[in-house]
């Protein structure tokens, strides 16, 4: 069952079939007469790789790949143009303008799909290289996030003696937990340590002692 | 079937090669066929659409005639009617109007002798009685 999709461009019917013929047992086809009939196409429907025609009239096929390329969500399809033997010459042009390859009349039909085949490949695995390259991007502005704030929180930290305040950069004394939460993710669940809560116990005894009518 | 390529007398191009076709078409003769009986039309089209442009003078025309129809030409395997569009193509290119009224005739013979040969030729095998 073809799940990828090419459109061919050219305005020789019979040129076109011969191409349909050749790849219509992979690929699903779509077909366009016209650089303006493709443009249309292009508007509802994606292609994963084009096959245009360079000598057509009206829009030649240079024309529509400046259009197609254009277009943003159109930009990374790869393009093959499309020629006879004879014009090889002008390969250059089509090349220089970032064309990724060239298909020549008359179609040989494993050189077709084999090319087709191969830049169809080579596009799955630009699109793998650009997402992963997306998500080590991403991981590294994590990364260099999470290193400045483990930064914040090194080198000489100004604290008081007695209540354990931090001053900060603006001079301002801080409770410690406050000053931890600024500087990293840290967060704070509030409890009492063994030694504070006899301390603790300890102070509200002597409290009720104190008090005249506690007895 | 006719499957021996026709060579033309006055060109030593082959003037239809039916194996080419059917090659390219991975031997699915009736479909061969149909590309055959449509080319026809469209070889008949193009020498006309070549001549007018030729009496208009127009070499942009000139050239894309030529060029479409060498595409054609090449894919049903005319390589004598390809070879000819081609000089007509360079001619075009380079505006020389004047060789495209010499080539014109050559070409307009060439395209005769390849339909009575594609017209003579029958790509699907008998089937069975």
């Amino acid at each position: 069952m073809p799940t990828k999709t090419i459109l061919i461009v050219d305005d020789e019917p019979l040129s076109i079939r011969i191409l349909q013929h050749q790849l219509e047992a992979e690929y699903k086809i779509l077909l366009a007469q016209s650089g303006e009939e493709a443009l249309k196409m292009l508007s509802y429907a994606i292609p994963e790789i084009i096959l245009l025609d360079i000598l057509m009239p009206d829009m030649d096929g240079y024309a529509l790949y400046r259009k197609i390329r254009q277009q943003p969500e159109l930009g990374e399809i790869p393009i093959l143009f499309v020629t006879c033997l004879e014009n090889q010459e002008s390969e250059a042009e089509g090349l220089a303008l970032g064309a990724s390859d060239y298909i020549h009349k008359p179609f040989q039909p494993d050189l077709v799909r084999l090319r087709v085949k191969n830049h169809l490949a080579l596009h799955d695995q630009r699109k793998l290289l650009l997402r992963k390259n997306a998500q080590l991007e991403k991981l590294n502005i994590q990364l260099q996030q999470t290193t400045a704030q483990v930064k914040l929180l090194e080198g000489i930290i100004p604290i008081c003696s007695y209540c354990h305040k931090i001053r900060d950069d603006q001079n301002i004394w801080k409770q410690l937990e406050m000053y931890i939460c600024e500087h990293s993710d840290a967060c704070f669940s509030h409890g009492i340590c063994p030694d504070c809560l006899a301390i603790q116990r300890q102070s509200i005894k002597n409290k009720q002692k104190s008090k005249p009518d506690s007895m | 079937m006719n499957a021996k390529p026709a060579v033309a007398s006055s060109s030593p191009a082959v003037l239809f090669d039916p194996t080419a076709l059917l090659e390219r078409l991975e031997g699915d003769h009736e479909f061969a066929q149909e590309i055959l009986n449509d080319s026809v039309d469209e070889i008949l089209e193009f020498v006309a659409q070549l001549k007018s442009d030729c009496a208009s003078l127009n070499a942009e025309e000139l050239c894309h005639s030529a060029h479409t129809l060498k595409g054609m030409a090449a894919n049903i395997g005319a390589l004598a009617l390809r070879a000819e569009a081609y000089q007509i193509e360079t001619c075009a290119r380079a505006q020389d109007l004047e060789k495209i009224h010499q080539l014109l005739p050559a070409l307009e013979d060439i395209a005769t002798r390849t339909l009575l040969q594609i017209r003579g030729t029958n790509l699907c095998p008998p089937k069975p009685s």
